[in-house]
């Protein structure tokens, strides 16, 4: 089951990836990790640092994918955020992000939709 | 970047500035925060805020903005600051460059339209103290600030307006200043003081009310015509001089009860507060206290209908504004002192049943029921009433009589018009008596030092006076007030001294009818 899990999450992550960029997002870090959080994607795109969570599920049940985030979630981001500036230098503008990818039972991408600036 | 746009706070009747500090902080996360303790409707400001200028066609930085309002240890209260806050992010992100001077004041809605904000006219007087050559207002109460001369009113529709006149794209038109003594005619009464059949004796007392300010009580049996009477009493008051509309005006724009368009209030105030009315209803208060009938009858009437009806402790909370001619209300929040120089027009039957000491019907009440009944006003209160009267039921044939005949039995039957023209001019002996003293305007409000001064009584008048004072035991404040009842009816003749039929009169008036 965790196995599937962390499969179906990869995939999200690429596809929210590949549609970053093609935003024009420069991807600078993934899976940032330590053992407070984890920041899945970290870009840049024109003046902000972008960090971006994505939420990926399979089929229609337990709700939509911005239902999973919530402020504890976010938070964690954000001092993943603040430690990932420290450590890089960053001393510019930060946002939050947030990638939501629907899968299909076949796990294709059904949909993906992005979140600028989240805030709670 | 840090920009900087004024505003006002109203704590009370008083006006302080508020500088609205606007940083918008070029590293960390989108935040929006407001210091400077500020109540609910100025923390909820941030969603009104953000919305109004993201649908004005403007961008919302995804910044860090901190907006602080200095100075930082004055609460702040009401939704007044939306405007100048959003005007700050705007500036401090360069949306719009350019400067603003002068007070940005107003509300704004989710679509960006500026709303009705109370006390702006305190705003328009603050910009002329502190020097300011214009304010920002909504357009709703642009007129209130606009009485102020000397300075520039612009008149916000919506926040895209304003920063189209900061871009200099498109200049607001400034609002024309307006005149007080214009705004001041009169509109028509709406119940005339001839329409009072009979009651010879209580519309004389009335003039006299009205001349001089002083506190009137009817007592009658139902029907007599004292509720009438009361309601043709502001028909008979004279207008408001320019200085005391200010005075007036400033408290309704606290209380946010001037009607939308209107600059000035045009006449004296009648407040006529129900029985059922609390003592926070009446002198005011709140936890960020509100002017009270007391105060919104400032300069005005505040009638009474069936005094013995309102609740004892409320009525014993009237005695020290009536003595002061001022209330100071101190909550939690501070304190704050509201003017209340009102007439006191108030009406009572005699006893439960009404009929006592009617000449033709009869009283059922018990004697036990009616000092019951009596002991509702306390002596403290009815001493500061100056002028004591009762009103006798009117007789039949009067009512019935046609208009030849009642003119016949009714020889004065004067209307308004006739009635007013005398006590303007006896106000006007008043203003010319007390020029130079702030806020004095009749001779109820004088104070026992000047009544040394302007009430000089001969040798004659005194011994008079004193052997009056002795028969009815006139308490001290009772001895004062006859003095300047007497100043009122001697003024209304236009009398410069007061003579012993004017001391006679004015002791008449304290005979007891309660």
């Amino acid at each position: 089951m965790k196995q599937q899990n962390r499969e179906t999450g990869n995939r999200g992550e690429a596809a929210a990836g590949e549609l970053l960029q093609s935003k024009g997002y420069e991807i600078l870090e993934r899976n940032y990790r330590s053992k407070w959080g984890e920041v899945d994607i970290i870009a840049k795109f024109r003046e902000y640092r972008v960090f971006v969570e994505v939420k990926t599920k399979t089929g229609d049940l337990y709700g939509e994918p911005w239902e999973m985030i919530n402020s504890h979630k976010l938070s964690q981001v954000r001092n993943m955020g603040g430690l990932w500036c420290e450590e890089s230098g960053w001393k510019g503008l930060c946002r939050i992000d947030v990638v939501g990818v629907w899968l299909n039972t076949q796990g294709e991408v059904e949909k993906i939709e992005h979140w600028e600036n989240v805030q709670l | 970047m840090l920009a900087k746009v004024k505003s006002v706070a109203t704590v009370g009747l008083e006006a302080v500035e508020v500088t609205v500090e606007v940083d918008v902080a070029e590293r960390g996360f989108p935040a929006f925060d407001i210091v400077g303790l500020g109540d609910k409707a100025v923390s909820e400001s941030r969603a009104r805020v953000k919305k109004a200028i993201e649908n004005s066609g403007a961008s919302f930085p995804d910044k860090r903005i901190t907006v602080n309002l200095a100075p930082a240890d004055l609460p702040k209260e009401g939704s007044n600051y939306d405007l100048p806050i959003a005007i700050g992010i705007l500036l401090a992100n360069r949306e719009i460059e350019g400067e603003i001077e002068g007070y940005v004041y107003g509300e704004l809605g989710l679509d960006g339209s500026v709303k009705r904000c109370r006390g702006t006219l305190l705003v328009g007087m603050l910009a002329r103290e502190k020097k300011l050559s214009a304010v920002y207002v909504p357009i709703e109460t642009a007129a209130e600030a606009a009485v102020i001369p000397g300075i520039i009113v612009y008149p916000v529709r919506n926040l895209t307006e304003l920063i189209e006149h900061i871009r200099e794209e498109k200049k607001i038109e400034p609002m024309k200043t307006i005149e007080i003594l214009s705004l001041l005619d009169d509109a028509e009464p709406q119940v005339d003081i001839g329409e009072v059949v009979g009651q010879e004796v209580a519309k004389r007392a009335a003039e006299i009310a009205a001349a001089g300010g002083h506190n009137l009580l009817l007592v009658g049996p139902p029907g007599a015509g004292k509720t009438m009477l009361a309601k043709a009493f502001p028909s008979i008051l004279p207008p408001l001089l320019p200085e005391e509309s200010l005075e007036v005006t400033r408290i309704y724009s606290v209380a946010g009860m001037l009607p939308s368009g209107t600059a000035l209030m045009r006449r004296r105030p009648f407040r006529s507060p129900h029985h059922t009315t609390s003592m926070v209803g009446l002198i005011g208060g709140g936890s960020n206290p509100m002017p009270g009938e007391i105060s919104l009858a400032h300069l005005g009437v505040l009638f009474l209908d069936e005094l013995p009806e309102f609740s004892r402790s409320v009525l014993e909370v009237l005695r020290q504004p009536m003595e002061d001619q001022t209330v100071s209300i101190t909550r939690a929040m501070g304190k704050v002192q509201y003017p209340a120089s009102f007439l006191l027009l108030a009406s009572a039957n005699p006893c439960p049943c009404g009929y006592l000491n009617h000449p033709f019907k009869e009283c059922t009440c018990g004697e036990r029921v009616i000092n019951k009944y009596r002991a509702r006003i306390s002596g403290p209160i009815l001493d500061r009433i100056d002028l004591h009267v009762w009103v006798d039921p009117v007789e039949v044939n009067k009512l019935t009589s046609t208009d030849e005949r009642r003119e016949k039995l009714d020889e004065r039957g004067e209307n308004s018009t006739q009635v007013r023209e005398r006590v303007i001019s006896a106000r006007g002996k008043q203003q010319m008596r007390f020029t130079g003293i702030r806020g004095m305007y009749t001779n109820a409000q004088m104070g026992n030092k000047q009544v040394k001064i302007f009430c000089k009584l001969s040798e004659e008048v005194k011994q008079f006076l004193n052997t009056a004072a002795n028969k009815y035991n006139l308490s001290a404040r009772a001895y004062f007030k006859v003095i300047k009842v007497a100043r009122t009816i001697a003024d209304l003749e236009g009398m410069e001294e007061i003579l012993v039929n004017h001391i006679a009169e004015a002791v008449q008036y304290r005979e007891n009818v309660w």
